[in-house]
């Protein structure tokens, strides 16, 4: 279920987002099983949104992200199927 | 196994097949259960956790003769079942859940200020073709952190009627119950293209648009209390204070009130056994009956102490904060940070820690530590492991610094703590196997909580526990006290002082048949049949082996039996006239009580909880054959290191 963070393309996901730094969703990494998927949009993964890394978990994982209107910890495994575009 | 094995709330009443049923279909954390309890006055639990209610309970709005049925189904993000419990809501929609219909219309209940992220699962309601009508909850706080809505925008956006309400005040009920009675007014709304995320994305942002939303900011107040609360250092402090004090007051706090009901009882079983003179029946009503409803009773302090603590924390936010810092180390159990209130409390006593699984959003991370939370060192096996520490270890025994009894009850409780997470590993691995479930934690802003909302979860969870738990519990008790104490020997007895009588009617009673029945089983681990009477005896409650052993040996005080224990010898067999509690055989039965499933408490609250006998089959049988092994090679290392 693991991805590499950066993704074949050259673009990049969402487990590689360093806290303090925000990016833009570009869309759900292909491949990815469409139960997630569809999860991973109600949840507020949508392309288009800007997705703020808060923080990680003293152990490392999770990490808080905010997204929209809501605060929502991912582990890296599930982090990594969201396609992201960082913003500087 | 699917959803249908979560728990049944006491809050469920049967339904009037006549009415009309709306469910309440929302994403978790939006207030549903709160704005249920407001509209039926039945209570069902609510939190500020998400996925807190897990299973569909039923309640009625009645006007005169109207009654309309309302079913409060769990919190879910998406209509497209990504977990067993998000299928209870799909099942129900579809009218395949057992024993209630499919609604005949949708009450879609959204924290408003998520109305943007929820509008992915109002599209998906308004596309099952039921009426629909919207109630928005938290309008105060959407207010008062500058957030903007036109709603009859939004309901002319959407095409159905929209309310607001703010659910835990009450604000805006009495509109939202008319409209409920009113529900065949509700119109169908034309269905929003559900099925391509770009399709959808442009639908949320045409209803965003048309309703003048702009969004609440982030709680500046959440965020500042979070840079504390989950600050790598100050953060797993506080957690580690909370936490001391959760458990300082399940252990402790519970213990004055547990100490109370135990005497109460116990005065009144010798009241009720003196006033009806020296019979069987003096000693059923004194021993069985009383005794077994002060045993069903005593676990009520913990009960209601955990839940209230539970509740308090879930509806602060504070829970799905402790979730998060401790996701990482359960991870490597396969469950998340939501199972550890449900291990931690099971220090105390597994039944409030099975109970209190109940907080978990999916149905294989609950029963996988339904079944593994047994394993940890719960506070009955505390006196049988003071016992025979004691028998084990000399009181001056020193390692390094350390007594040695302390440091061997620290290494049980260790082995209790680290056999949970391997069991729950190995649980979720084979049978409880995750099937692609993705990990994902709301956090909440704080909120304050409701008291009402409080008091109803630990009403709910203290009466469900006694109506559904406790009558099984006293039959068990009841069934024990007939072991022990038939078949009669009066005539036999009639000469015998009262420890000497006691010993030889449980010497000759049913319970020593199956003491020596099983003590073929046994025996390579160096039991006989007395050991074996007192584990027949711990079923009750693992406790009740230190007195069932001072039984058996006639010992002065029942309650301290060491001395009369350290002479026990063997009467029959190879090893007649040898010492029964020597090193190998203390070690074996040490290791029997770290594994063995000997609560019969617990298993009937496993069952109540996860709706099936299926598994606290299962945890009997595997922490019986566990047990049996770990006190074999107990056995074995001992005498080999022992010579």
């Amino acid at each position: 279920m693991t991805v590499p963070e950066a993704l074949v393309d050259g673009s990049e996901s969402l487990a590689g987002l360093r806290r303090g730094a925000s990016a833009a969703v570009t869309g759900i990494v292909p491949g990815t099983p469409p139960a997630l998927a569809r999860r991973l949009f109600d949840l507020g993964f949508r392309p288009g949104i800007t997705v703020d890394c808060l923080r990680r978990a003293p152990l490392g994982s999770p990490t808080v992200y905010r997204v929209g209107e809501t605060d929502i910890c991912l582990r890296r495994g599930e982090a990594a199927h969201i396609r992201v575009e960082f913003l500087r | 196994m699917s959803g249908r094995d979560t728990h049944s709330s006491a809050t469920q009443v049967r339904t009037d097949r006549f009415s009309a049923t709306v469910a309440l279909v929302g994403p978790p954390n939006a207030g549903k259960s709160s704005l249920f309890n407001h509209l039926t006055g039945v209570r069902a639990h609510t939190a500020n956790y998400p996925g807190v209610t897990v299973s569909l309970a039923l309640g009625q709005v009645r006007s005169g003769v109207e009654v309309v049925t309302v079913a409060d189904l769990p919190g879910i993000y998406g209509l497209s079942p990504a977990s067993p419990d998000e299928q209870i809501v799909a099942d129900h929609l579809a009218g395949t859940a057992p024993g209630v219909g499919a609604p005949e219309a949708l009450l879609l209940v959204v924290d408003v200020t998520t109305l943007r992220r929820s509008l992915s699962l109002i599209a998906q309601a308004l596309a099952t073709g039921l009426p629909c009508a919207v109630a928005l909850t938290m309008t105060d706080e959407f207010h008062a952190r500058g957030g903007h809505l036109d709603v009859p925008a939004l309901s002319a956006a959407l095409g159905v009627p929209v309310y607001e309400t703010v659910a835990h005040r009450g604000t805006g009920v009495a509109q939202v119950r008319a409209a409920v009675l009113d529900w065949p007014s509700w119109p169908v709304a034309v269905p929003p293209p559900t099925d391509d995320p770009v399709e959808l994305g442009a639908w949320i942002s045409s209803v965003t648009d048309r309703a003048g939303y702009r969004p609440a900011h982030a709680s500046s107040a959440t965020r500042g209390v979070d840079r504390v609360l989950l600050h790598p250092m100050w953060g797993v402090l506080v957690f580690l204070a909370v936490m001391f004090g959760f458990f300082q007051v399940i252990f402790t706090a519970a213990a004055p009130a547990m100490d109370l009901i135990e005497t109460f009882f116990g005065w009144l079983g010798d009241l009720a056994t003196a006033g009806l003179g020296d019979s069987v029946l003096a000693d059923f009503i004194g021993t069985a009956l009383i005794g077994g409803v002060g045993g069903v009773l005593v676990f009520l302090p913990q009960i209601t102490l955990l839940f209230l603590m539970v509740s308090l924390l879930e509806q602060i936010g504070y829970l799905s904060r402790a979730a998060f810092l401790m996701d990482r180390v359960l991870a490597v159990s396969g469950l998340d940070g939501r199972a550890f209130v449900a291990m931690l409390s099971s220090v105390a006593c597994a039944i409030p820690g099975i109970m209190s699984t109940r907080t978990m959003p999916s149905s294989r991370d609950r029963i996988a530590t339904m079944l593994s939370a047994p394993l940890m060192t719960c506070s009955a096996r505390l006196p049988v492991y003071l016992l025979l520490v004691a028998l084990l270890v000399p009181t001056d025994a020193t390692w390094g610094p350390f007594g040695l009894q302390g440091v061997t009850l620290f290494l049980l409780y260790l082995a209790g703590g680290l056999s949970a997470l391997v069991a729950a590993r190995v649980l979720k691995s084979t049978v409880l196997r995750r099937g692609g479930l993705p990990f994902f934690l709301e956090l909440p802003p704080y909120r304050l909580p409701a008291p009402r909302t409080v008091l109803l979860a630990v009403w709910d969870a203290s009466w469900s526990f006694l109506r559904k738990a406790g009558t099984i519990i006293l039959l068990a008790n009841v069934v024990l006290w007939v072991l022990i104490s038939f078949p009669a020997r009066d005539t036999e007895t009639a000469n015998l002082s009262e420890p000497e009588a006691a010993a030889y009617v449980l010497d000759h009673s049913y319970a020593a048949g199956i003491g020596r029945a099983v003590e073929p089983v046994f025996a390579p681990l160096g039991f006989d049949w007395r050991v074996d009477v007192g584990l027949v005896g711990a079923m009750a409650a693992r406790e009740v082996f230190v007195s069932t052993m001072g039984q058996i040996v006639a010992a002065e005080d029942a309650e301290d039996p060491r001395d009369a224990l350290a002479d026990l010898t063997y009467t029959s067999g190879p090893h007649a006239g040898e010492r029964i509690f020597t090193a190998p055989t203390t070690v074996a039965l040490l290791a029997f009580f770290v594994y063995a499933m000997q609560c019969m408490a617990t298993l009937v609250v496993m069952r109540r909880e996860s709706n099936s006998w299926r598994w606290p089959v299962i945890a009997f049988t595997y922490m019986s054959a566990l047990a049996w092994g770990a006190a074999f090679v107990a056995r074995t290392v001992t005498a080999a290191l022992t010579g």
